[in-house]
This record gives structure tokens, C-alpha cells and sequence, in this order.
């Protein structure tokens, strides 16, 4: 399976809105940018395996890189330096 | 600690290991007896016997069940087993968490299997490459059963950066190392907060981490699951294996705290 993105690439979350339990991709990570730190691999995707389906197709995981004070980018920034590290789907990703 | 195997054998026989219903059956039981709450007689009829009555109580703790897997309706055996799970919460006999505890026990599952990896990889630097290239495949070497795990990612802490790890969407762990979670892992205090201020929460939780250190939180969102390689202990040149598991504690390898030091371990040891 080809994968979308590289190491590196920046990319957005989608904000798309959802309702209930199940979808593997934050709110507080919805519309914001980040990087590809690594290429986790795919897997059978959970957010359809939650509905009894079968998973397929397989979808492709990446872990993000957030610089956490712009995540946060209402709020004072805390000192230092701070990431945030979240595994993302592809279906969720965009290119930036 | 002696374990008996209570009336295991006449429960439903499975090709692949005990269900979710069995496990907890087994580890239900064993308490009840334990407890001196049912006579083995009395636990014997409970795994065959009746309708206790309480199916509105069954349907609300199904309903907030959702680590059970169960594809087909219920039987009456598994109905059973609930409900009485139930009635002891109720009565504040057994806890939820004890249920949890016990599973991990019957199966053998501890921060200590953590330790070991953690232990390895401080000793022996070729095991520490396997390990990051692939954390499955170096946790099996140990003996750890990796069955249920779709992928491990460890990751290291140093004098410069500092991992802590969350579940904000649930309380996704590496319960194959290191057993259950702990209540505060799934507390919603600390999934809320250790993404916002992250130094804060584990100040409050003893670790005081220099502003040079960089703190990266790991969201553990999906397929894969997290293990902190914490620093190694200043003054620990020489020691054995077994001896440096001791120092790494459950919390450590979630990024809630260094490993502990030879002056702390002695500390507890008095």
C-alpha cells in the first residue's frame, strides 16, 4: 500500500466535525498542523472495525508531530519546549 | 501465591485461550472463595444455576462494558456471571478494579514484564536496537506474550528529552508489559491536562523536569502502543539485570517519573 505522506511533510488535521465514540482522531488536534515525525504502517481501520464492518481497506498511520503551544494557541504558550505526538490516520490528514 | 484453578474445567472450553467471560469468571470465582463469600458449593451453583432477577441491572453494566468483545447474544452462563459481578459491586464486596487486578494475576501480567524489557535494553545495547526497530518481536524474546498487541513503539527518555504518555481518546495502554493502567492513566484530570501543560501535571505528580528538557507527550490515539525508556540511574555501574528492574517502576515507563534511584529503592526496602 502507497503512502500519501513522508517523513517531514506538513499536513492538517481535518476538521471535520463527528459525533459519538469511535473516531480515532482528537478534536483538540482537528484543524491543526503538524509534521510527519514517522510511517507507523496500516492497519485495518478502526474506525470502521467499531461498526462491525471488517476494516478493509487498510488504512494508512502516521505519527504527527504538534508544536503543542500552537495546538494550544489560545492559551499562553508553557514554557519550554513542548510536542505533541499523536497517531493519525491518513483519512484524516491533508497537505499543508 | 498458591492458585487454585476453581471449577475451571467445567467451564465452556475454548480453542483459542479463555474468553473475556471466562477470564473474569475465573477470576470472580477465585475471589468470591477467597473472600468467604460463597462456599465452593455455592460458587458451583452460581456458574450453573439460576436467574438471579437482576436482568435491568445486566443491561446497565453491558451498557458500559466496552471492553466486551462477545459477538454472539449472551448465554445464560455469561448473564450470570455479570449480574453476580454486579450485585457484589453493589455491595461492596468486590471492586471493579479488583476483577482487573486478578485477571492480570491469573495470567501473569505486571509492570513487571516492562521492567524486564527496560532492564535488557539498559544492559545490553544491541537489545536496545532491536527494541526500537521493533518493539514486538524484542519483548517476545523476553517471553512476553505480544498475542494481543498490533504494534510497540518504545521510546527514550535523556537529559534532553522527556516522553509522557496519554490515551485522550480512551485509556489505550501496553497492558501486555506493564498489566492494567492505573485509575489516574484513565482519569479524565489527566488526559485533559497532561496535553495542555504537561510540565505542570507531572510536577504535581513529583517530577520537576529542567525548562531546557524537551517534553513530548505521546498520544496514544491508535494502533500503537508506547513504552518510556526512562534514563538509567546515575550509580547502577555493574548491576545486574535483576537489580536494575527493581529500579523501574510502572510510572516510570509511562513518563510519570524517572526510575527510581539506588538511595530511593533502599528508602522502600526499609
Amino acid at each position: 500500500m502507497s503512502f500519501r505522506y513522508k517523513q517531514g511533510d506538513r499536513v492538517r488535521v481535518l476538521e471535520t466535525l463527528t459525533l459519538g465514540h469511535h473516531i480515532r482522531s482528537p478534536q483538540y488536534l482537528r484543524g491543526k498542523d503538524g509534521v510527519v515525525a514517522d510511517i507507523r504502517g496500516s492497519f485495518k481501520d478502526p474506525e470502521l472495525l467499531s461498526f462491525g464492518k471488517d476494516g478493509l481497506p487498510m488504512a494508512n498511520l502516521y505519527s504527527i508531530e504538534f508544536d503543542l503551544a500552537h495546538v494550544w494557541d489560545d492559551r499562553p504558550a508553557p514554557k519550554g519546549a513542548n510536542k505533541i505526538y499523536a497517531d493519525i490516520f491518513e483519512q484524516w490528514l491533508e497537505p499543508r | 501465591m498458591a492458585k487454585e484453578k476453581p471449577e475451571a474445567s467445567t467451564e465452556p472450553a475454548s480453542t483459542e485461550g479463555p474468553s473475556y467471560f471466562e477470564r473474569r469468571a475465573r477470576a470472580t470465582a477465585d475471589l468470591l472463595k477467597e473472600k468467604g463469600v460463597l462456599s465452593a458449593d455455592e460458587t458451583r451453583n452460581v456458574k450453573h444455576g439460576h436467574d438471579h432477577g437482576h436482568d435491568d441491572v445486566f443491561e446497565q453494566l453491558h451498557a458500559n462494558n466496552p471492553i466486551d468483545t462477545t459477538e454472539h447474544e449472551h448465554t445464560l452462563f455469561e448473564k450470570q456471571m455479570l449480574a453476580i459481578g454486579n450485585l457484589l459491586r453493589e455491595k461492596g464486596i468486590i471492586s471493579t478494579d479488583e476483577v482487573r487486578r486478578k485477571i492480570d494475576e491469573n495470567e501473569g501480567v505486571s509492570p513487571h514484564q516492562g521492567s524486564r524489557v527496560v532492564a535488557r535494553a539498559w544492559t545490553d545495547p544491541e537489545y536496545k536496537k532491536r527494541l526500537f526497530e521493533d518493539g514486538i518481536a524484542a519483548a517476545e524474546e523476553l517471553g512476553v506474550d505480544m498475542s494481543t498487541a498490533n504494534q510497540l513503539i518504545a521510546v527514550e527518555n535523556s537529559d534532553d528529552v522527556h516522553h509522557v504518555v496519554v490515551c485522550t481518546l480512551c485509556s489505550c495502554y501496553p497492558r501486555q508489559l506493564l498489566g492494567q493502567p492505573p485509575d489516574w492513566y484513565k482519569s479524565t484530570n489527566y488526559r485533559t491536562r497532561v496535553v495542555v501543560d504537561p510540565r505542570r501535571v507531572l510536577k504535581e505528580m513529583g517530577l520537576e523536569l529542567p525548562e531546557p528538557v524537551e517534553v513530548r507527550v505521546v498520544d496514544s490515539t491508535a494502533e500503537t502502543r508506547y513504552l518510556v525508556l526512562p534514563r538509567r540511574p546515575e550509580g547502577t555501574e555493574g548491576w545486574s539485570e535483576e537489580q536494575l528492574a527493581g529500579l523501574v517502576t510502572r510510572n516510570s515507563m509511562v513518563g510519570c517519573s524517572n526510575a527510581l534511584t539506588p538511595m530511593q529503592k533502599e528508602m522502600m526496602a526499609d
